[in-house]
């Protein structure tokens, strides 16, 4: 039996595009659910889950959802209820793919439905909003939502939208057919977190994991990865972690765009598998354009990354405190776990001679990661900067050493 | 035969990613042509069009290019020399679509590159930019871009990126054939601009002209949209033109959020489509959070209109600059063209007792068309407001008369 393609609308706005799409997906030989997440007016063609049924699935009912007349509630509420009802297909095996069209409100319906779903479940939305000055993070979460500008406003289907339209239409009937939730393709499968200042750390750890029974995934750290890198060990898709770009701690201790929020480094020792931790890119916070830094950062030493991008090198104080936070991480800890520390440098930056350069400030996180870190976790000091060989050598023994090969 | 995808990504870092994809794409039976604008490191896999040749075609020799070692003009070359390898694959009849693979310079690449392609043809990016604080502007411009987030990063083929490299390839397959087979409605098509404060002026219009048979496409007057209704109507999807929401000639000339640059309303004027102008919406000026305003603009009339839009009261010699700029778009038209004045005000809340009320600026706008208009172009005063339906139907009637005659 054919899997469904989900396709959410607003049927009494955005029924003469729903119906469209319908066609064009059944015509691709997938099987369209229409899914109505619209409150009020009138649905415009019969859906195959009515908006009561996902209020129902809410919790709620349309009638208090109206009555209650407050937009973003109705927003929130149809999309969980919308989530809910895609969730319970998928766990019946019978979800092929998500498609939504919309503006504004539409998109952010849309997306956020498609956000409850797992990575690799196909998911595209059709949006007014994919264009100008709009941030993807909102849209996108830590997920594969694919957005496709819909050039023109949604209204209608006419001769800009319907090819548009007709061109989503069919994407997702054959990515229906081909998607299916991330699933482990080699036996052993280790996640590693990673920026420009550690991407040749990540490599060589990569290429000395990889064998037909192991892979490495990396995941940028720059909130997003970050997040995106819990929740797939929390799903149960990896065997082990080399946390060896743990900047996004920094970024939540002190500031700067990149948090990845108050739960990184916690799902590997939740679900209790081996960590190898680094102290890599922790020289330094990651801030924008020079002219809108804090003034708490006068003196420090930085750098000019990109225009948009300044690193301010981390203090001794800061070292200590996220060495403090990394150590409270790993005690918490259900698994095994074991620290390397390059003497050298945490990145290319501050090696000897180089801008970010402060042995004081490293050494200050040695220290109170030696004090702190629990007995059961080896502390691994290299003598030498991150990306040199010895470090990567050192991961991977220790990575093998709690049985991960 | 069917055409080919054209596949972009760098070979040096991301090769083994750009096989797995081309192998996708094969294997659905249709041809690719891989092309490598890569600058360093050697390619691992082979390409069709080489990096030296997209050197050649974006104007430089890629040794010398390697040898001045300036970063910034390297992309420049490999970003032109792809955008225009790419518009003469598809202007020969070779490539149906395109696909790009790629981090931020990859992204870069590809994104822009891609913009060559017109509607309908499809663009999909798969991209770790596509997430968090990164805006869309840039990756999708005025096209119907597809962005697919990659969650992880892009270093090999692995248990997250198979299945997001297997959607994407799906998808631009897809897109292809579905954009080959995609049949016009055989209607005319008409390009109207639209916002909030001008929409039952534009619903009533496009109703009127829907049921004289005519097709009606919406574009949001917000910066992107005009662009796009631009775009469109040199890609000749777009056949007549009714300007109804002309805010971003107020966001040109007084530096609002809604500029949509030196090009607006000079395209259907070009080309000698039919044109219907009206200065609706042209009486407020979008800016950002009350807070960023000068004193100058608080000291205005204004609205809040959510914490980060505000709705300012666009001035008396400002609206007179708006006149001026419209006269002269008007005056450059090949073809029919008038402008409608709603003497009872530009936007729902341009009339008695609400925030913009101010017929004495309005009216320096009008008279700066009376000054400057030829007179070949018809100007007519109307005794209603923008929102009246006697307007609208004006409106309507004066561009079915244009696209008759």
């Amino acid at each position: 039996m054919p899997r469904y393609v989900a396709i959410l609308a607003s049927l009494d706005t955005k029924s003469e595009e729903a119906a469209f799409l319908r066609e064009v997906v059944e015509a691709e030989g997938a099987q369209p659910l229409v899914v109505d997440t619209g409150v009020l007016g009138r649905p415009g063609i019969p859906a195959d889950v009515a908006r009561e049924e996902v209020a129902r699935a809410a919790g709620t009912t349309l009638d208090e959802i109206i009555r209650r007349g407050d937009k973003s509630h109705a927003l929130v509420a149809m999309a969980e209820g919308a989530g809910r009802i895609l969730l319970r297909l998928l766990a019946e095996g019978q979800l092929g793919g998500v498609l939504s069209v919309g503006g504004s409100r539409g998109t952010a319906l849309g997306t956020r439905v498609m956000q409850a779903l797992p990575v690799g479940i196909p998911k595209l939305m059709v949006s007014t909003m994919a264009s100008g000055p709009n941030p993807f993070g909102p849209y996108v979460g830590t997920k594969d939502v694919t957005l496709m500008h819909s050039v023109a406003d949604i209204s209608g289907v006419n001769s800009v939208t319907r090819p548009i339209f007709a061109n989503a239409a069919r994407a997702i009937a054959a990515m229906s057919k081909a998607g299916a939730p991330v699933a482990k393709g080699k036996p052993r499968v280790l996640a590693a977190t990673m920026l420009g200042a550690s991407t040749a750390l990540v490599e060589q750890i990569r290429r000395a994991m990889t064998t037909p029974q192991c892979e490495v995934i990396a995941f940028h750290a720059v909130g997003t990865g970050g997040r995106a890198m819990e929740e797939l060990v929390a799903q149960g898709l990896m065997d082990g972690v080399f946390d060896v770009s743990p900047t996004e701690l920094l970024a939540h201790l002190v500031g700067g765009p990149f948090s990845a929020g108050p739960d990184r480094m916690r799902a590997a020792g939740e679900r209790g598998i081996p960590q190898v931790v680094a102290p890599g890119a922790l020289d330094f916070i990651i801030e924008g354009p020079p002219e809108s830094l804090p003034s708490r950062y006068a003196g420090r030493k930085t750098m000019r990354h990109t225009p948009t991008i300044t690193l301010v090198r981390s203090s001794p104080d800061e070292m200590r405190a996220v060495a403090r936070l990394i150590a409270e991480r790993l005690a918490a800890s259900r698994g095994p776990a074991a620290i390397v520390i390059p003497l050298r440098g945490f990145s290319a930056f501050s090696t000897e001679g180089q801008p970010l350069h402060d042995a004081e400030s490293d050494r200050a996180f040695v220290d109170a990661i030696r004090n702190r870190a629990p007995a059961r976790v080896e502390v691994v000091e290299v003598d030498a900067a991150l990306n040199d060989p010895l470090v990567a050598e050192t991961a991977v023994r220790l990575m093998r050493d709690m049985g991960c090969v | 035969m069917a055409k080919k995808i054209a596949i972009i990504g760098t070979l040096d870092t991301k090769g083994p990613e750009v096989a797995y994809i081309r192998d996708l794409i094969r294997a659905r039976g249709r041809d690719t042509i891989v092309i490598d604008p890569g600058v360093l490191g050697r390619p691992t896999i082979a390409a069709d069009v080489s990096r030296e040749e997209v050197a050649r075609a974006g104007g430089a020799d890629l040794a010398s290019l390697i040898a001045a070692g300036d970063k910034g003009r390297a992309m420049q070359v490999m970003i032109e020399g792809t955008t225009t390898i790419l518009a003469r694959l598809y202007a020969e009849g070779e490539v149906g679509g395109a696909i790009a693979v790629g981090g931020g310079q990859g992204t870069a690449i590809g994104a822009t590159a891609m913009q060559a392609l017109p509607i309908g043809v499809p663009k999909v990016m798969v991209s770790t930019i596509a997430s968090g604080r990164n805006v869309f502007e840039p990756y999708v411009g005025t096209t119907d871009m597809t962005l697919m987030h990659s969650v992880a990063d892009i270093l090999g083929v692995n248990a997250v990126t198979r299945r997001v490299f297997g959607n994407a390839a799906a998808a631009v397959v897809a897109m292809a054939d579905a954009n080959e087979a995609v049949q016009d409605s055989g209607k005319v098509a008409i390009g109207v601009t639209m916002l909030g404060l001008t929409t039952p002026c534009v619903l009533r219009a496009k109703e009127r002209l829907e049921a004289w048979g005519y097709e009606i496409v919406g574009f949001h007057a917000n910066g992107t949209g005009g662009r796009c209704l631009e775009r469109l109507v040199r890609e000749g999807l777009i056949q007549g033109v009714m300007d109804i929401s002309t805010q971003e000639l107020t966001g040109h000339v007084c530096r609002g959020l809604f500029d949509a640059g030196p090009e607006r309303m000079t395209a259907a004027a070009e080309l000698g489509l039919p044109l219907v102008a009206t200065p609706a919406g042209t009486d407020y000026i979008v800016l950002g959070p009350l807070s960023s305003l000068s004193e100058e603009h608080k000291k205005r009339p204004l609205i809040v209109h959510n914490p980060n839009i505000t709705l300012v009261r666009t001035a008396r010699d400002e609206m007179a600059e708006v006149g001026r700029l419209m006269a002269r778009r008007l005056n450059a038209a090949k073809g029919r063209a008038a402008v409608l004045i709603p003497m009872g005000g530009f936007s729902f809340s341009d009339r008695p007792g609400h925030a913009f009320y101010d017929p004495d600026a309005d009216a320096a706008l009008v008279e700066a068309l009376e000054a400057e208009l030829n007179p070949r172009v018809e100007l007519r005063k109307i005794g209603a407001h923008v929102n009246d339906e006697t307007f609208a139907d004006a409106v309507a009637e004066k561009m079915q008369a244009f696209m008759e005659g």
